[in-house]
Order: structure tokens, then sequence, then C-alpha cells
């Protein structure tokens, strides 16, 4: 149960409940605020609480007479910030005077905004703007949240995944006025902390337990995976080792391999290790163009499959060709540096991998359609590869 | 950054002239208006359309007449004056010819 509190919107009375009556009166404080001087100020108040009256009729009915605080939050959210309309005799004169236009031009916007939004910011973000985006909507400093997620990733890579997600699924703050809805529009000290810290608390109660029995599901899921993999890896090399040492004689040292399957595994790396670059290029391409374009070279999911979705199975066909491909990979490093996990043959490879997935990319980004464009949206017009 | 970006900052100066265009054409009342804009690039909203509609009345571009309606209180009404319509004519020309001016650079 709620309390009602009753408002006088330009001569009617309209009954709203008491948290979407605070931020009404935070939305017309503000915009009193931003019309100070100007001298049309009663006349524009009387002006918007009749068009807020007006949006409240929408909502209210013979069975309901109370506007709710979610009613209350998009009425404002439609009515928008209420900017002082610049005067242009005074920007004429900054122009003339040869000074940026928007310096002296009035008062500056007034954001209304009772509601704080989780934006990206690329460009306060040192990547894609995550951390910066958190950090102004906790009101901390950036630095700080960039610490936390640098060393969780040192202490699982799981959060670099994290990381990845939140690119992806928190939108991009892209007018002045996300940038603003990013920080939340301070009306009076006490209000904002108390907002943010309701905000968190209600976070956490609501998403923390699903969030952290999700996160250790998907730990676990992934680890028992891993393990099964590579007990198929070892059983494969097992099974190869003791074919080989069962056709050699006993001239060859235990877990050595013949001169012939060397030179054979020697000759397939590459070859693997192209494949394998391909997969990774291709699969982070296919991800970029999914999220970004939410098309793939001209095929738009089928509406059934939401993108969430599309994107899981995305992951998991990679997952099903990679693994197979690594684990004989492994094992031809093995058979290549001659019965050794490590060795030249191992350094090489990885050497050629890594130059493989730089070539790739390099490739993607250049001839694959969108691919650039993805980049520049997800990361700010700036942020341009360093190998272009 | 993308084309509708770059010109935010622009979009947002025009909005007098489109208003200006806007009301040339029948009277109006501001739900109307953001009514007709929403389907557009220079879509706004009440926030920003109420301070500007009341400059312009300062200056004389427009004025508002009161209105009943069926339903509920009655409105404000705005239409141009006879300096509005001036206006108007001018910044239709002077955008021609910032038009033409582009076009022609790009020979």
């Amino acid at each position: 149960m709620l309390k009602v509190v009753t408002a006088n919107l330009n001569g009617n009375a309209y009954q709203i409940d008491e948290t979407g009556f605070e931020a009404l009166r935070g939305y017309l404080e503000t915009a009193r605020a931003g019309l100070a001087h100007n001298p049309d100020c009663v006349e524009i108040l009387t002006d918007l609480e009749q068009a807020i009256g007006d949006k409240c009729d929408t909502f209210l009915g013979q069975h309901k007479n109370v506007v709710s605080e979610a009613e209350m939050a998009q009425i404002l959210r439609e009515m928008g910030p209420v900017e002082s309309a610049p005067d242009p005799a005074a920007a004429a004169a900054a122009e003339t005077s040869g000074e940026a236009q928007t310096t002296t031009a009035a008062v500056a916007p007034v954001q209304p905004a009772p509601i704080r939004r989780l934006f990206r910011l690329p460009e306060k973000g040192m990547l894609g703007g995550v951390c910066a985006g958190i950090a102004a909507y906790f009101n901390v400093d950036v630095v700080w949240i960039r610490l936390l997620f640098v060393l969780l990733t040192l202490v699982t890579g799981f959060w670099l995944l994290v990381w990845l997600v939140a690119l992806f699924v928190m939108p991009r703050a892209v007018t002045p006025e996300d940038v603003a809805l990013a920080h939340g529009a301070p009306f009076n000290a006490q209000d904002v902390i108390n907002r943010a810290k309701k905000k968190y608390d209600e976070f956490r109660g609501e998403h923390e337990p699903t969030v952290r029995r999700a996160a250790t599901d998907l730990k676990h899921g992934v680890g028992n995976f891993g393990t099964k993999l590579r007990g198929m890896g070892s059983g494969m090399r097992r099974s190869a080792q003791s074919r080989s040492i069962g056709t050699h004689t006993s001239r060859q040292q235990p877990g050595s391999v013949s001169y012939g399957a060397q030179v054979l595994a020697g000759i397939s790396l590459p070859v693997l290790s192209a494949v394998s670059a391909a997969l990774l290029v291709s699969f982070l391409a296919l991800f970029l163009l999914l999220t970004s374009a939410n098309s793939v070279i001209g095929w738009i999911p089928e509406t059934w499959l939401p993108m969430w979705l599309a994107l899981a199975l995305l992951v998991v066909a990679y997952l099903v060709v990679a693994a197979p491909i690594g684990i004989v990979r492994r094992a031809s490093h093995r058979y290549a540096n001659g019965g050794s996990q490590f060795g030249w043959a191992s350094a090489l490879d990885a050497i050629l991998w890594l130059a493989l997935v730089g070539a790739f990319s390099w490739a993607v980004y250049q001839f694959i359609p969108g691919v650039s464009e993805a980049l520049a949206e997800l990361f700010g017009a700036a942020a341009r590869p360093w190998f272009v | 950054m993308n084309t509708r970006e770059k010109f935010l900052p622009i979009r947002k100066g025009l909005l007098e002239f489109v208003l200006l265009n806007v009301v040339a054409g029948e009277k109006l009342y501001v739900a109307e208006m953001l009514k007709r804009l929403a389907v557009t690039d220079f879509a706004t909203q009440e926030g920003t359309l109420y301070p500007l509609l009341s400059r312009m009345r300062r200056e004389e571009l427009v004025d508002y007449e009161w209105q009943e309606s069926e339903s509920g209180p009655p409105r404000k009404y705005y239409k141009l004056t006879a300096t509005g319509q001036r206006t108007l004519q001018e910044l239709r020309d002077y955008w021609q010819q910032i038009n033409s001016t582009i076009t022609e650079l790009g020979r």
C-alpha cells in the first residue's frame, strides 16, 4: 500500500502516489530553476503543468484515479528536459566575437531526469566505456571500477566475459541527454544519494542471488565441459602413443615418436593453426555483426529466434567446432616436438597462429562489409584499430 | 558517429524554422505539433517546445488564441503573425541559398 498525494496541476487536482509525486516535484522545480531568467517563466510552467495533467488523464479512468510512480516516470520522460530557448541575439554576439556559440547562450539546458540509466560512455572510457558507465551510475571514480574489473579478471577470467557481455548489452549513450541520464540529474544532493542507495539496494536485493547463481552454474558447466574435453584429448593422445610404441622398436625412448609422425605433424600443424585462427576470427566477426547490425551479411535472425539465443547458439557452434581442432592441435604439438608437450614446434606454431589471427582480422576489417562500421559504432568514431 | 548524430546540433538549431513551417499551414496546438514532428527527424518534446514557443511569441513571430475543446480545458492554438510570415519567407530563401551552395561546392 502506498501513500497518495494530491497535486494541483494548473487548477485541477490529481492524485499521484508518493514516489511519483516526488518525481513530479523534482521535474517542476528543475524546470523553474532553469527558467528563472525567462520573462515567461510562469506561463511556461503553467503550460507544462497543463500538459502533464493532460497526460495523467490518459492513464486515469472511472475505476482508476491514482497515477502510479511508473506512469509518472513515463509522463516525465515524454515531457523531456525543459530547455530555456537560447536567445539568438546573445548567440549571434558570441559568434561575431569568435567564441563558441553555446557558451553564452542564455541558461544551460536543465535535465529533469529523476531516473538514472545505465549507459556505456565510450567518449569517457578507455575501450567501450563500460566501466565509465558503471562509475557514472554509482557515482564513483571510474578508476576504482576499472581496477575492480582488472583484478577480478586476473583472479577469474570469467569477468572478461562479463565485460564483453556488458559491452553489447549496455546501450551506448548517444545524445547529451543520454549522458545526463547516465549520471542522473542532481536536483538536490540528499535526493541523489538516497536514490542511488535505494537503487543499489533494490538491484542487489533483486538480482544478486540470481546473477551469482547463474555465474556459478555457468562456471560449473564450462568447467565440466573442459574436463571432459581434456579427458577425451588425453585419451586420444594415449591411444596414439600406444600405437606408435607398439609399431616401433625399443630403440625409442618411451614417449618419443617416429620421425615420420614428426614430419607429418609438422606439415599438418600450420594447416590446423590456419583453420583454428580462421574459426576464431570468423566467430568474433559473426558475433560482432549479429550484435551491432542485427544481421549477418544479409541474414536477419528469424523473429522466433531472440538475439540472446542466436548469440548462445553461435557460441555453442564455435565451441563444438573449435574444441576438437584444439585437441588435435595439442596432439600434433606433441608429435612435432618429438614427444614432449613443449618445444620449438609449439613455439613456432604459436607465433604462426598469432600472425594468422592478425592477418585474418585485418582482412575481415577490410573486406567484410559492416565490420568496420560495427567497430566504430561500438567504440566510438575516434577508435580505429591500430592496423588500419 | 552516424549522420543523425552529426546533425544533432543542426537539427536543434533548425527547430525554430521547422516550427514556423508547421504553424504556417494552419492553427495548431502543442500536442498536434508534437504529433506532426514525431514522425520526422525533428521529433521533440513539451519540455523543449513550450520555452521555444514562448520566446517566438515574445519576438512576435507567432501568437496564440484560446479555443474551447470538446474534451477538457480550452487550448492555445498557435498561428503565424505578419512578422512570422515574413521571417519564414526570409528563412526559406536563406535555406535555399545554403542548399544550392552545398550542391555547387560538391561539383
